[in-house]
């Protein structure tokens, strides 16, 4: 378990908060979070959602929509270490190895998590049938336009992709040092891990893994990212073919998961989420059949940005799994079963054996 | 046992009533109940007609049928046959004719409804000085100061008593009529009515009673009283004077579903709602341990009693608690058979991908 700091997950979660505002603030209210998004973070928004131009619509867009991706587009180069600060100038890879090494891996998780066929078809694909590939990317569901533009740009023109992912996110990241964000996230990070022990991550994420009831497959290594953006939220726990990440948010660490959560106020939170009608719609129909976030707006005739925010509340109940790579869906039924158990338990209500 | 569907039109008055003095309470409980209740012009011109009259025996009037209205409703001849109304004229009328029978009723229902005497305690009680009862209702601390006095007086004063409520009940049926509210609730009533076969009130009027674990008594009829003006009436079931009755909401199909054996999805996300409220989750662990009541509860939560019983009313309704009358005081518990079979229904949701969203 190595906790650290890697700058452009901050950006990613200040890009993800700019494009998604409203749902994130309305989740964290109906969970009882008290968040305030900082001065900073509200100008960057500002200033990214005014730029007009196309480039800044296409990255902000992937890197909204591929955010999951970023371990793999943004490689750490050095080893990692607990209390470790990597700056977004750090991330960038350019050399002719890395790029190899990015588009590797990236068709790696493409043919296993969305194309659902083997590393090895694919590869073949590209070089014998291209344009079957990109008729492939065209039917995933759940992804725009902007992203699938730049899936194809990696796969085949992967200089060119790799140039575009470099120059925008400098250009991005003059906006993020410009709105203040940049320079208040580091020293807020940096004062942390001055005063603070990296156990006290672990800790808290400890803590998490209890409140959510995950048990991460041990194997592997686990890496805790915080950020600082949009300090009370975090990226949920994400599975990579050989490590797990979790990006949190400095005051969950501080605030919401510094302690363990009595059983009584998970299960009520739980329960409230559960009880709304359209969530519970929604869980009868992801319980039938796990489907892409974007079949759910057809299902429910609910604008996009609703989804988002009973799914935002859902993922954060630990009611459903989300695949961060092919967007699809699934009740967690663990937790149901628990919750259930947790009743009778509570009310001392014993289950009658048929 | 003979069962009596009808209407008393006084029955509204008193819940619109209620619903004055009483406003936030009863939505409320609302909300916990998962119905979407909006007063209707009518009732809110009624409120207002209400708050303009500043005369004191009606604030008295409107306090004291708010909180003992299932006695008040014993100032009423029961509906003569099945299907029939008694209006307000009605009442009113057979009131002046037999004044004393009908308060010695009202009486004793507080007594055993209100004050939860044992029908034993009762009988010595009417039976001796009328005096005695007047002190026990003083006594009583959980009636406000305008009903212990309303109780008083008709205890002592009947000739003046008689006076107030004639008084009051002729301006409020006139507010009721003004308002609009008498001829939207006849007309809702009159459409019920002749809908709902007899078979059909049985049938809910039974599962209403299982429910809520009410035991009727079977020598004497029981009277379906239905209202209309109220999503969540706030009287169940009483008793005097060899008369029952229980209050039904107008809107059966609603009841059905509650009363209904099998948990649907509405009713399994009522109980995950209520459930997920600290105070009510506290309230239904306390009394999963043992039976309590409401003092006790009031102590262990550390909040007022009206705040309890808000909580408890709701736990109520949707049957997830049942009271059970000892010694003067209310025992609630937990209803482990039905909260069972809510489990079982989370459960299934689960375990079954049943495909009823289509």
């Amino acid at each position: 378990m190595i906790a650290g700091y890697f700058e452009i997950y901050d950006l990613t979660m200040a890009i993800h908060f700019s494009l998604n505002t409203g749902p994130v603030e309305k989740v964290l209210k109906t969970l009882g979070v008290d968040y305030e998004p900082t001065k900073e973070l509200i100008d960057f928004r500002d200033t990214l959602l005014q730029d007009s131009e196309w480039t800044t619509r296409m990255y902000t867009t992937f890197m909204d929509e591929l955010g999951v991706m970023a371990p793999i587009l943004f490689p750490i180069k050095q080893k990692m270490l607990d209390g470790m600060v990597v700056t977004i100038e750090e991330s960038l890879n350019i050399s002719d190895e890395g790029l190899q090494m990015i588009r590797d891996r990236f068709i790696q998780v493409l043919a296993d998590r969305r194309l659902k066929v083997s590393y090895e078809t694919l590869l073949k694909m590209l070089l014998e049938q291209p344009s079957e590939v990109a008729r492939a990317i065209d039917t995933i569901e759940g992804i725009s336009t902007d992203t699938i533009w730049f899936i194809n740009q990696l796969l085949f023109f992967p200089r060119t992709a790799m140039d575009f992912l470099v120059a925008n996110t400098l250009k991005i990241l003059k906006l993020y040092e410009k709105s203040g964000l940049r320079e208040l996230n580091l020293k807020t990070i940096r004062n942390y891990f001055e005063n603070q022990s990296s156990q006290k991550i672990k800790d808290a994420f400890l803590n998490y893994l209890d409140y959510y009831d995950i048990a991460p497959d041990e194997s592997k290594p686990l890496y805790i990212a915080l950020q600082n953006s949009v300090s009370r939220t975090n990226s949920g726990l994400m599975t990579y073919p050989t490590f797990h990440l979790l990006i949190m948010g400095l005051e969950e660490v501080t605030q919401d998961f510094s302690g363990r959560i009595p059983k009584e106020v998970r299960l009520q939170s739980l329960l409230k989420v559960l009880s709304d009608e359209t969530r519970f719609r929604i869980l009868k129909r992801l319980n039938f059949q796990p489907v892409p976030q974007k079949r759910l707006v057809e299902f429910t005739g609910l604008a996009k940005s609703t989804i988002s925010y009973h799914m935002g509340l859902l993922f954060k109940s630990s009611l459903i799994d989300i695949d961060p790579f092919s967007n699809i869906v699934s009740v967690r039924k663990e937790t149901l079963r628990k919750a259930a158990a947790d009743i009778r338990n509570l009310l001392a209500i014993k289950e009658k054996k048929q | 046992m003979r069962m009596v569907p009808g209407y008393v039109e006084l029955v509204e008055i008193l819940m619109a009533c209620a619903y004055a003095d009483k406003e936030s309470y009863f939505d409320s409980v609302s909300e916990d109940l998962g119905v979407d209740f909006k007063p209707g012009e009518e009732l809110e011109l009624f409120l207002r007609f209400l708050r303009d009259d500043s005369n004191w025996s009606i604030k008295v009037a409107v306090n004291v049928f708010s909180e003992i209205k299932d006695s008040v409703i014993f100032f009423c001849d029961m509906p003569p046959s099945s299907g029939k109304i008694v209006t307000i004229e009605e009442t009113m009328e057979s009131l002046k004719n037999d004044f004393r029978g009908k308060a010695r009723c009202v009486v004793e229902s507080i007594l055993l409804n209100n004050l939860n005497f044992s029908k034993e305690e009762v009988e010595r009680a009417l039976g001796g000085d009328l005096n005695i009862v007047a002190e026990a209702v003083d006594r009583a601390s959980d009636l406000s100061e305008n009903t212990t006095w309303f109780i008083t007086q008709l205890v002592n004063f009947p000739q003046q008593s008689q006076e107030i409520l004639m008084f009051a009940l002729t301006v409020l049926k006139k507010y009721y009529e003004d308002s609009g509210l008498r001829k939207k609730n006849l007309g809702c009533i009159n459409e019920t009515i002749e809908s709902f076969g007899q078979e059909e009130y049985k049938e809910v009027a039974s599962g209403f009673l299982e429910l809520y674990g009410v035991t009727a008594r079977d020598e004497s009829p029981l009277y379906l009283l239905l209202q209309n003006t109220l999503q969540y009436p706030g009287v169940r079931y009483a008793y005097a004077c060899d008369k029952q009755f229980v209050v039904l909401n107008n809107q059966l199909k609603q009841l059905e579903e509650i009363v209904n054996p099998y948990i649907t999805d509405h009713i399994l996300r009522l109980f995950l709602k209520n459930f997920s409220d600290p105070t009510k989750m506290q309230i239904m662990v306390a009394v999963s341990q043992e039976p309590r009541y409401v003092d006790e509860l009031a102590k262990l939560l550390g909040l007022s009693k009206a705040t309890i019983s808000y909580h408890l009313s709701s736990l109520g309704e949707l049957a997830l608690v049942t009271g059970r009358k000892d010694r003067r005081r209310i025992y609630f518990s937990l209803n482990r058979k039905r909260i069972e079979s809510i489990i079982k229904r989370l459960e299934v949701f689960y375990e079954e991908s049943d495909d009823s969203w289509k």
